[in-house]
């Protein structure tokens, strides 16, 4: 259970509805079932769908059933099998469990789940797009020193509205390196612990970074394509072509297996890539640390 | 078409995502209404001409029509199947154009590591 309540206490911002009930029982019991990925198949998990109903199951043994009705919202049973302890492999796979609770959830309610940052300052609002660890914290992190406000640097939620697409916020956390202190004014970050056994990062609230800088709701004018890139003197960022823009906003989003699942998303993909200005930035060896690395970027995005 | 793939509708067209392979293609209007004759069962060549036909395709315009279906199927688009019996009524909203089909360069991740994050994390 602490488990569970540690993952979901991390989405800290206020939610202004509409609200979905979602009720999850979590038991010591050993289910057998077998989940054969016609819906998704993770690093460790494998789902399966049937109608409304779904299973999932972990390396570890654990079992989810869930049940996502429109009207009266979901309810899910995970299995636990007795005298499973909880290290790390068994806590991740906990979190890749309400992880998939919370996805189907948050779509049922018109929001698709997007692994991207998002920083804005007046009247632009940008997704920064990266695979994990290709440098979306430390950018977001290093705006947010320099004026701009952020919706997060990992994990987002964005819907077609009737005008403009929407981004809200879900985590006001980052994951930071050690090694960021170079660049950015990050305390006594060392002294925080580790927020996981295979990485250094720690896990820090923006209010670190930068007083009053986080935003819970924003309409994105554009998209990033982060690139690491040493040849590069500092941040470079260039245009990109219209096309490329809604396969770079695609490859932040899990797109199921499942017909009806991929068709909600990409419709809803589309809609909102419509309107976004695509750049690709290129960022350097210490970058950071180089004079008008932030001018050039910000005429980028004018 | 492959039960594998999904199509939306877009101003000027449709994008099929493959969901096997996720690659993804961009159909121009007159590509996506002549899908549209096979999307749900089986079209002869003979039925796709003659509906080009009726939306403007000239003669010379066959080697166009040929060429598209040979891209679809050569992407691996199609399956064999019977045609059926009478061909559904499409519209082609706009003026006639040749069809063409475009295959995005690389496909999305075919490996997640959950269901938030669709990538496999880069080593640090």
């Amino acid at each position: 259970m602490s488990v569970a309540r540690s993952y979901l206490d991390l989405f800290g911002p206020r939610w202004s509805g509409p609200y979905r009930s979602i009720d999850v029982q979590l038991t010591r019991a050993r289910l057998s079932a077998l989940a054969g990925a016609t819906y998704l198949s993770c690093g460790r998990m494998r789902v399966d769908r049937r109608g409304s109903h779904y299973l999932a199951a972990t390396r570890c043994g654990f079992i989810a059933l869930g049940a996502c009705n429109d009207g009266r919202g979901d309810r899910w049973i995970i299995a636990v099998p007795p005298q499973t302890g909880f290290g790390e492999p068994e806590i991740g796979e906990i979190e890749d469990l309400f992880s998939l609770i919370c996805t189907l959830g948050w779509r049922a309610q018109g929001w698709i789940a997007v692994h991207a940052g998002a920083v804005a300052k007046g009247d632009r609002c940008v997704l920064l797009c990266a695979a994990s660890g290709g440098g979306k914290s430390t950018l977001t992190a290093a705006l947010v020193q320099n004026g701009w406000k952020t919706l997060g640097d990992d994990k987002l939620l964005l819907r077609a509205g009737d005008r403009a697409a929407v981004l809200a916020s879900m985590l006001q956390t980052f994951n930071l390196d050690p090694a960021t202190r170079r660049w950015l004014n990050v305390g006594d970050i060392d002294a925080l612990p580790r927020y996981s056994a295979w990485t250094q990062k720690r896990r820090i609230h923006v209010n670190m970074l930068a007083e009053n800088q986080a935003l819970e709701r924003a309409a994105p004018t554009h998209l990033a394509v982060l690139r690491r890139c040493s040849e590069v003197d500092g941040i470079r960022a260039t245009r990109m072509e219209t096309r490329e823009v809604l396969p770079s906003l695609l490859r932040q989003i899990v797109i199921p297996s499942d017909r009806e699942a991929a068709a909600t998303i990409l419709e809803t993909a589309i809609s909102c890539a419509r309107g976004l200005h695509g750049v690709y930035v290129d960022i350097g060896d210490d970058a950071y640390a180089k004079p008008g690395w932030l001018a050039s970027l910000e005429s980028a995005l004018a | 078409m492959r039960s594998t793939l999904v199509a939306t509708v877009v101003e000027d067209g449709a994008v099929l995502l493959d969901l096997e392979t996720k690659y993804f293609y961009a159909l121009n209007e007159t590509g996506w209404a002549i899908v549209q004759l096979f999307e749900n069962a089986g079209a002869s060549v003979d039925v796709i001409l003659e509906c080009c036909r009726s939306w403007g395709a000239r003669p010379e315009d066959d080697a166009a029509i040929h060429a598209f279906l040979q891209d679809m199927h050569g992407y691996g688009l199609l399956e064999d199947c019977r045609p059926a019996e009478c061909a559904p009524h499409v519209e082609l909203k706009s003026a006639w154009t040749p069809p063409a089909v475009t295959r995005q360069r690389e496909p999305l991740q075919t490996i997640v590591t959950s269901a938030f994050d669709p990538s496999v994390p880069l080593a640090e």
